[in-house]
């Protein structure tokens, strides 16, 4: 078995401890670090968000293989070239204001970056302006996403949505939703570029986006 | 324990439906297969996008025809809260305020003020979320007390709501403890300031991504009142979940002698040791089962070990979740129960 699939292996079954050894194991013995990100850490959450959405895994196991592709980014980042960033892309996120919850938007985080995002995660009750100043702070932005939780703050992303439209920025940015009240209708009305009902399926939503698949 | 019947809640489709075609017949229905059930509040939950007040009003009427039970009234908004509570003929329960600005805590506490009936649940949280730490989730509980003390509230009428986060989400390497540690130091600190204020928790939530949900809830309700909850918005139709409960208070009310004699039955492996309690509305067989359970995870929560697998797949699921819900699942978060659910050791 090749080095990398070890690391994939690794970062699969969610052993973050194993997946630090290895991929230190693999920059030692010349690996391209480029190479042990994408081809061991994250494809192999692609393959892990696809069994979570077939129903194989549950968030538990999901959020471990996550935890241990961070483990792994962690060691691998210095090693990383700036100049040819293996970022997919930056993304904004955030829960709208009004509303506190942070675990799905922190699940679709996680799922997001695990696929080579940089995520820019402001946090829960996020006013409209900010939203609008992080993505005018980060030109390099090309994904905003908006979560809300409550079928009383549906409204306060529906605003969120419509303001970010009406923006300049708007052609260079591509807009995703979710939340358990929300539905893909919902998410047309309001004039998102898309919904997801799930962390894993948010991560194949942002690759979508972004022109990746 | 006091439970606060949670099936009257619009998430539910099958409530939205009959919210949606104003179906007061299943509202009522549920409303009153909860009573029965020995509900001591009838949680309601609009979960629309428009019209929450009035549907919200539709719901009291409906509960209010079949039962005396008081109301829950569960809203997210407070100016819902406040404008809906007065259709209610008996007082009954804010769900919920916190200290999050927008929550107006001092609105609910001025309305408990001028009626000495009505109760409030108050969360755990502020603006800036649910506090990670121990130390700030009390501060937070200060802050609430503070505001009920200017407002001359008894503790007795407030639920304090400490925030049992999805076990399915915990963090293996959050400060202050693995598993549900910070929630059992948050209630404990509580319990011990203050006697006579109620402590709650929404049993299910702990469950949330989980397989086999109920072994989760069940543990979590057992654990919760060893440690000092004396509240749970659940689903008492859930006669599983309401043995656990019953047993598990049955257990922790016996003298501190029996009790030690019994935990150490379980810590020698014996499982049993309680053939001398019965449980009040169950069948023998049943409560026995119940009480083998509950036994066992208090037991866990006082330190002691279940070898496993057992030969009872029920109480495998309890076992396992416990050891999650304590910390001990060897693989952090979850993972241990999750592989003895897809080894078939409990579940389905």
């Amino acid at each position: 078995m090749s080095k990398i699939q070890r690391i994939a292996d690794a970062v699969e079954m969610g052993t973050a401890k194993q997946v630090a050894v290895l991929v230190m194991k693999a920059l030692n013995e010349g690996c391209d670090p480029t190479e042990i990100l994408n081809r061991g850490m994250v494809d192999a959450m692609g393959v892990v968000g696809e069994k979570y959405r077939s129903n194989e895994i549950f968030v538990p196991e999901m959020l471990a293989a996550a935890r241990a592709m961070k483990k792994g980014v962690e060691i691998l980042r210095p090693y990383l070239a700036t100049g040819k960033s293996a970022s997919a892309g930056k993304m904004i996120l955030g829960t709208v204001a009004g509303d506190l919850h942070d675990i799905g938007k922190n699940l679709v985080g996680m799922m997001i970056e695990s696929v080579g995002f940089e995520v820019i995660d402001l946090g829960i009750d996020v006013p409209i302006e900010k939203f609008i100043k992080a993505v005018e702070a980060n030109p390099d932005a090309i994904l905003v996403g908006c979560s809300a939780l409550l079928t009383t703050t549906k409204r306060s992303l529906r605003e969120t949505v419509v303001a970010l439209n009406s923006q300049p920025f708007r052609s260079r940015i591509k807009i995703m939703v979710g939340g358990a009240p929300i539905t893909q209708a919902f998410a047309d009305e309001i004039g998102a570029d898309g919904y997801s009902e799930n962390a894993a399926e948010a991560a194949e939503l942002a690759k979508r986006l972004a022109g990746l698949v | 324990m006091i439970i606060i019947g949670e099936k009257l809640n619009g998430a539910i489709p099958l409530v939205a439906q009959a919210i949606a075609k104003r179906d007061g017949q299943c509202i009522r229905e549920l409303a009153k297969r909860q009573a029965d059930a020995g509900a001591d509040f009838i949680d309601i939950c609009a979960s629309v996008d428009q019209g929450e007040a009035e549907t919200l009003k539709w719901m009291i009427e409906q509960v209010e025809s079949v039962t005396d039970v008081p109301v829950s009234i569960g809203s997210p908004s407070t100016e819902v809260l406040v404008e809906v509570y007065r259709f209610c003929n008996k007082p009954g329960l804010f769900n919920s305020t916190s200290m999050e600005k927008r929550k107006q805590i001092e609105q609910i506490f001025h309305i408990m003020k001028e009626q000495s009936g009505w109760r409030a649940i108050a969360m755990l949280c502020d603006d800036a979320g649910i506090p990670k730490s121990v130390e700030e989730r009390l501060s937070v509980f200060d802050a609430i007390m503070e505001k009920a003390k200017a407002h001359g509230i008894d503790p007795a009428r407030i639920y304090i709501d400490p925030m049992a986060e999805a076990a399915a989400l915990m963090d293996p390497e959050q400060e202050d403890g693995p598993g549900i540690s910070v929630y059992t130091k948050v209630v404990g600190a509580i319990r011990r300031k203050y006697p006579t204020i109620h402590i709650i928790s929404a049993i299910s939530n702990i469950s949330y991504q989980l397989p086999a949900r109920k072994y989760m809830n069940g543990s979590l309700a057992a654990l919760a009142l060893a440690y000092g909850v004396d509240s749970g918005i659940l689903n008492p139709l859930s006669r599983e979940l309401l043995g656990v409960i019953k047993a598990s208070e049955a257990l922790l009310a016996l003298p501190t002698k029996a009790f030690e004699q019994l935990i150490n039955a379980v810590k020698e492996n014996r499982g049993k040791g309680n053939g001398l309690l019965k449980l009040e509305g169950f069948e023998d067989e049943e409560g026995q089962k119940a009480l083998e359970q509950a036994a066992t995870v208090l037991a866990m929560g006082a330190g002691a070990d279940v070898k496993l697998p057992t030969t009872d797949r029920n109480l495998n699921g309890m076992v396992y979740a416990a050891r999650a819900l304590l910390g001990r699942d060897e693989d952090g978060h979850c993972l241990e129960y999750i592989k003895a659910y897809k080894h078939g050791l409990f579940g389905v």
